[in-house]
């Protein structure tokens, strides 16, 4: 941990140099008296962790001393110790800014010292936060988010970069998979609002009754079970940036809500009449085609026009050629590294296995599956036998295979016999075909009874 | 029982049985205490009450930590005359006996701890 250092302000030498012993006792505190006001303010700038303040120095008042603390660094926390046992003068000085007050008594010196320890947890927790949000910023950075040459996806990535230069507000639009929520990230974390939070909720996952409550937040009592009051999604999301996603599947009274919050930049809470003002920067997505939606009367025309800002339209896996290769190897790498693997090729027929199947599930398919992969070799290198897609939809791995339309015939009549316990007549009635031309099947060997 | 002016209970709480740091603090005290004294006792001839309080108020810790029963109060009254500037004529007798006692107790001090 790094080195504490805290300034005692003290015109009581005696007291002072009582504060500093005692403190001093911890080794990572680096203590330092001084006797006035103006001595203090002339050494801020070696940027003390922490202010032991007397409220009654002789050349200032404690509310003086404080006001040129706060205004050379606010966030230095500033603790006034006093033989001044006035209520007021606590309050005052607390509503200035002052950390805590504590009032001369035996009991000082173990409050100063948990003061100081707190102070201490605070700001490295403080500092582990910013460590973390400047982590986050690197982990969105665009060429860790958005892996691929493909021209589709590269006219993705120059519009995100776009869109991080103004509070445009973005529609990403994309299959189920194609990152969409990650691609809302890296615009919040790549813009001016890095440091803000970002607040994404996905309009699905949360019961019909209580998405007003959860996205404009309630105040105590609004309705049974609102015990206390509390802030919205929007709310949360102040300063910074939210992210609704599956947006076409809100309601329409929930759709001219919205409106209203984007129209006026304001929220009143579920059941109370305080207007809050909003900054917020907004990003919606959807994977379905909200022209579409706004056609079939699902979604109001006017907040389509306002929700479409800049469009960002992420294309499917299957469309992006080789970039399935680079994410696959990407994401094979990453998942060695964290689990301390040895690093994993792929071989050319696993490389083909992957080119030729579709992704329904798009990247976040891929991710699975070749995770999966890594997993189930038992050598340095992936084959295709080392891959198995776990689609919804089985049929694509079927067709995956490009044989001839007489081996599919073959393939999908020995399928039904099996279904069916080798009953010929239903499984010619199912497949709208003759008896003769399964018995003819069967005795030229193409099939055979299970 | 204890027959002395002062109780270094307080200051002990606060730095341990440490005795050279007592012994450190004890003259500080002698030290400190002197200089105060002096500044409150020249500001009382100058009639500036308002600094007889803000003296009185600096000496305040001063004698509680050193645990000098007998001018708690006293010191108290003091800083409240000067603040307030009512009873003015109360100061002269309570400034005496804070000179007293405060001289009393660096006598004390002195033969105790650092003889």
């Amino acid at each position: 941990m790094e080195s504490f250092k805290i300034f005692i302000v003290e015109d009581d030498r005696l007291y002072g140099e009582l504060l500093a012993f005692n403190l001093s006792l911890n080794p990572d505190y680096e203590v330092e008296l001084f006797t006035t006001g103006q001595e203090c303010v002339s050494n801020l700038y070696k940027n003390p962790s922490a202010i032991s303040l007397d409220y009654s120095l002789p050349d200032m008042t404690g509310f003086e001393v404080l006001e040129k603390i706060k205004k050379y660094n606010p966030e230095i926390p500033v603790v006034i110790v006093s033989g001044q046992e006035d209520v007021s003068t606590a309050v005052g000085l607390l509503k200035k800014g002052a950390y805590d007050y504590i009032v001369k008594d035996e009991d000082t010196k173990d409050r100063l010292w948990n003061c100081m320890k707190n102070i201490r947890e605070n700001l490295s927790l403080k500092k582990e936060i910013l460590e973390l949000k400047e982590e986050i910023g690197k982990k969105y950075e665009f060429t860790s988010v958005i892996k691929g040459n493909s021209p589709s996806i590269q006219k993705a990535f120059r519009l995100m970069e776009k869109a991080t230069k103004t509070n445009i507000t973005v529609s990403i639009s994309g299959e189920t998979g194609t990152g969409k929520e990650l691609v809302a990230k890296a615009i919040h974390y790549n813009s001016d609002r890095a440091k803000k939070p970002f607040v994404a909720v996905n309009m699905t996952a949360i019961p019909r009754e209580l998405i007003e409550s959860e996205l404009f937040g309630h105040e105590k009592g609004a309705f049974t079970g609102a015990a206390i009051r509390r802030i919205g999604k929007f709310e949360e999301a102040h300063k910074g940036t939210i992210f609704l996603d599956e947006i076409a599947e809100m309601d329409l009274s929930l759709q001219s809500k919205i409106l209203r919050v984007l129209q006026e930049k304001e929220v009143t809470r579920v059941g109370g009449n305080q207007v809050i003002k909003l900054d917020v920067r907004v990003i919606v997505a959807t994977h379905k085609n909200l022209a579409e939606e706004v056609k079939k009367g699902n979604f109001r025309e006017d907040l389509y026009y306002r929700l479409l800002g800049l469009p960002i339209e992420l294309p499917p896996l299957r469309e992006r050629g080789n970039d399935i290769l680079i994410l696959a190897k990407y994401f094979v790498d990453e998942f060695c590294k964290e689990n301390k693997l040895p690093k994993l090729t792929f071989t050319q027929a696993a490389q083909e296995k992957l080119m030729k199947y579709p992704f329904p599930g798009n990247v976040r398919e891929l991710k699975a599956v070749v995770e999966l992969a890594s997993v189930m070799t038992n050598n340095n290198y992936i084959d295709a036998e080392d891959i198995t897609f776990n689609s919804a939809s089985q049929t694509t791995d079927f067709l995956l295979e490009e044989n001839t339309l007489r081996t599919y015939i073959q393939q999908i009549v020995s399928h039904y016999l099996k279904k069916y316990d080798n009953n010929i007549v239903l499984v010619a009635q199912k497949l709208d075909i003759g008896k003769s031309t399964i018995y003819r099947m069967l005795k030229n060997g193409e099939i055979e009874l299970n | 029982m204890n027959n002395k002016i002062y109780d270094l209970a307080n200051l002990k709480s606060m730095i341990g049985d440490d005795e050279t740091a007592i012994k450190e603090f004890v003259s500080l005290f002698i030290e400190t205490s002197a200089e105060t004294l002096e500044e409150l006792n020249q500001a009382f001839q100058s009639k500036d009450f308002s600094q007889v309080g803000s003296l009185a108020h600096k000496l305040k810790s001063s004698i509680d930590l050193m645990g000098i029963e007998s001018l708690k109060e006293e010191i108290r009254k003091i800083e409240r005359i000067g603040k307030e500037m009512t009873d003015l004529e109360l100061l002269p007798t309570l400034i005496e006996k804070l000179n007293d006692g405060i001289e009393i107790a660096r006598n004390e001090m002195k033969k105790d701890i650092l003889d």
